[in-house]
């Protein structure tokens, strides 16, 4: 046992030799004071672990000692000794806050010792919890420390975080989803998810972690076009993941909302864009009627798509509806000459029962069913006057009637038309309204022939080689070099869609690997026959090994470059790497 | 021999004749000779000096301070067992505070024999040893 301080405060000289010495002797550190002043400064200076007191003292009495000791010490136990027959002093000295009493007499010297053990255990304990919830504080403050760094952390974070339990209640979430997701009104802990849901912000982000719900399974980095933003087209990496216990059992699920819009615009910026949706090219020309797309997309005006047959304005109109704000709405395409006059005048604004023979029910029109989303006129060169002066109307009021019927119906309908005709022509035969013309080209998209952007070929080549591939499910790596040379003299009359229906045929008679010019069509086979290209051979050159290294140390290992030395397709390059056991890295 | 108190409110209970508790002075200084010739040493301070204040105070009637005496008597003969002078001295005080001279008077020599019989018994038990 360590040694334990008692301070023994007691008048009668004898009793404080007897029962110092007595103490002592258990092994207690012993301080003796005479009276009570005597006893509080040795209760300053020693801060004794326990004391002992005599009650009835001359001058400061034994009370008024315990009083002061309390006021100062609330913890310290306080033995208070008395005479045989002073019960009532006991009394009032537990009242004062005494720990503990004994009587004093010579039997009761073991019953001193028993009690003081007893203190100096109830000290021991009272230390040890003290030092417990000490350490409990230390412990709690730490944790506090630790859980307000990491709500900073999970406040200033820039992706969006949201978690929710089993049932789909918003359990938490930082100020960033707000913000990536567009909840306006502000997400508030609890409120389920088929709320949120009623409202068109942070839907795609939504339904993924109502995916992760129902499945367990987790979503990453699932890229996410908002189309919540009228102004701007917010795209976000969405990850979905289950939370789980520490028994691996679901307790509900985390999204997390990675805004990158910025990183998209930037590298759209930067780079050369090899693709737009579904317009492959990365030739300037192309990148005109990317610019163009990107600038029309958000605006309502109407486009008037122009080019040759089979440029793909088709294409570019799919790109304008869906990168714009009315991706979410219908889209209507109409041939225009595909149709009779009449035909086509109740395909487009309908018709009511009666309004002709043959007209049994009621008919909705394209410009109707187009509401709130896009009508696409193609051919709009082949429209009868009389159509064109409906459209006319259609253009400056963004209303008409359906056939046979007076009520006049509004719609708000972006029109974007197109057509291969050569409209000034057509104009100045008067076949076509030069009023709608005007109206209908507030802005202009040429999309060029294919012959006017050659250097598009190998990508669009490549492409096609892929598509057709998967098509008819056998691996086409690429073309040979003699047919490259044919695609990229001939004139593509047809543009790329020419193209595609050459690679089709290609690709479709090739028995997989590269397409030779024999699986060509045959315009392309008699047009390579006719000469109007330099003859070399079809067989695959032969590439050394020393070709390849001379060619990726002259490209600094760019394979697109190096394949472009040696005059072959990029895949056959890795094949032959591979091959030759070259590294591939 | 027994003797009782003269006043059954100063609570004087019969006691056994003898003075010492011995046995129990045995057991608790086994083998403490030199604290048990202190305890000697300071009784009997305590009786030379305490019981002609005692006297003195009885005489010129200063309660309080016979009272206090009494009460360190009374702790005194606690610590060596001397019970009976425990009981006289307890008897005293109590009587002290309640100012009683006639009971003080005839009791207080019944109080100096009886401590001065315990000394003479805790001397003898202590040379004995």
């Amino acid at each position: 046992m360590s040694k334990y301080c008692i301070l023994y405060i007691d008048d009668d000289g004898m009793s404080r030799e007897v029962i110092g010495a007595f103490l002592r002797e258990s092994g207690y550190e012993v301080v003796l004071a005479a009276n009570g002043p005597e006893g509080l400064d040795s209760f300053a200076s020693h801060v004794p672990d326990v004391v002992l007191l005599d009650l009835r003292m001359p001058g400061m009495d034994g009370f008024q000692v315990l009083e002061r000791i309390r006021a100062e010490n609330q913890g310290v136990p306080v033995l208070v000794i008395s005479g045989v027959g002073d019960m009532q002093d006991v009394i009032k000295a537990m009242r004062f806050g005494a720990t503990n009493y004994v009587i004093k007499s010579l039997d009761n010297l073991s019953v001193l010792n028993d009690a003081l053990d007893m203190a100096v255990r109830n000290l021991e304990l009272a230390r040890e919890k003290q030092q417990a919830q000490d350490m409990l504080a230390r412990a709690l403050q730490e944790n506090e420390f630790y859980r307000t760094q990491l709500e900073s952390i999970f406040d200033s974070l820039p992706d969006g975080i949201l978690t929710v339990d089993v049932q789909g209640n918003v359990l938490r979430f930082n100020h960033s989803i707000n913000s990536n997701c567009h909840f306006d009104a502000g997400l508030v802990p609890g409120q389920p998810l088929h709320e949120l849901r009623q409202h068109k912000e942070g839907q795609c982000c939504l339904r993924l972690l109502e995916y992760t719900l129902r499945e367990n399974r987790q979503v990453l980095n699932h890229r996410v076009e908002c189309p919540c933003l009228q102004d701007e087209q917010r795209v976000s990496l969405a990850t979905t993941v289950p939370l789980r216990d520490e028994q691996g059992v679901v307790t509900g699920a985390t999204l997390i909302v990675r805004d990158i819009s910025r990183q998209e615009k930037l590298e759209e910026e930067l780079q050369e864009r090899r693709q737009f949706r579904n317009i492959i090219g990365k030739s300037p020309a192309m990148q005109q009627v990317y610019a163009m797309i990107r600038k029309l997309a958000n605006v309502d005006s109407t486009v008037l798509i122009t080019g040759e047959s089979g440029t793909g304005k088709e294409g570019v109109m799919e790109a304008l509806h869906y990168a714009g704000h009315r991706s979410g709405g219908p889209l209507c395409r109409v041939n225009c000459s595909a149709l009779s006059e009449e035909l086509l005048d109740s395909e487009l604004f309908g018709h009511v029962k009666g309004a002709f023979t043959g007209a049994y029910k009621d008919k909705t029109g394209r410009f109707e069913t187009a509401h709130k989303g896009t009508i696409f006129l193609d051919e709009i060169g082949e429209c009868s006057l009389r159509i064109q002066l409906k459209l006319l109307r259609v253009l400056e009021t963004k209303s008409f009637e359906r056939v046979g019927s007076s009520k006049t119906i509004s719609v708000d309908v972006r029109i974007i038309s197109a057509t291969n005709a050569d409209l000034d022509r057509k104009i100045s035969q008067g076949l076509f309204r030069e009023d709608l013309y005007y109206r209908l080209k507030v802005l202009n998209i040429f999309v060029p022939p294919l012959r006017e952007h050659k250097e598009d070929i190998p990508l669009l080549v490549d492409h096609f080689c892929q598509h057709f591939s998967r098509e008819f499910q056998k691996e086409i790596l690429g073309v040979s070099n003699q047919v490259m040379n044919i695609l990229f003299s001939y004139d593509w009359p047809g543009n790329v869609r020419e193209l595609k229906h050459a690679m089709e045929h290609g690709c479709l008679l090739s028995p997989g690997g590269e397409v030779f010019v024999e699986h060509l069509p045959r315009e392309l086979i008699e047009y390579s026959n006719a000469g109007h290209l330099n003859q070399s051979s079809d067989k695959p050159r032969k590439v050394t090994r020393k070709d390849l290294e001379q060619a990726l140390a002259q490209a600094e290992g760019n394979k697109l470059r190096a394949a472009q030395l040696l005059g072959i397709h990029r895949k056959t390059l890795y094949r032959k790497l591979h091959k030759l056991g070259l590294p591939l890295k | 021999m027994w003797i009782c108190s003269a006043s059954g409110i100063h609570g004087v209970r019969a006691l056994r004749d003898g003075q010492l508790d011995k046995a129990t002075l045995q057991s608790k200084f086994q083998g403490k000779k030199s604290l048990l010739e202190k305890v000697l040493q300071e009784f009997s301070r305590s009786v030379q000096e305490m019981l002609p204040e005692m006297r003195s105070a009885l005489d010129s009637r200063d309660w309080s301070a016979l009272e206090h005496m009494a009460h360190t008597l009374k702790g005194n003969a606690a610590l060596i067992g001397a019970n009976r002078v425990v009981n006289l001295a307890l008897a005293l005080e109590q009587a002290s505070v309640q100012e009683d001279a006639p009971y003080l008077d005839s009791w207080l020599p019944e109080l100096e024999r009886e401590a001065w019989s315990a000394l003479r018994e805790l001397r003898q038990f202590v040379e004995n040893l």
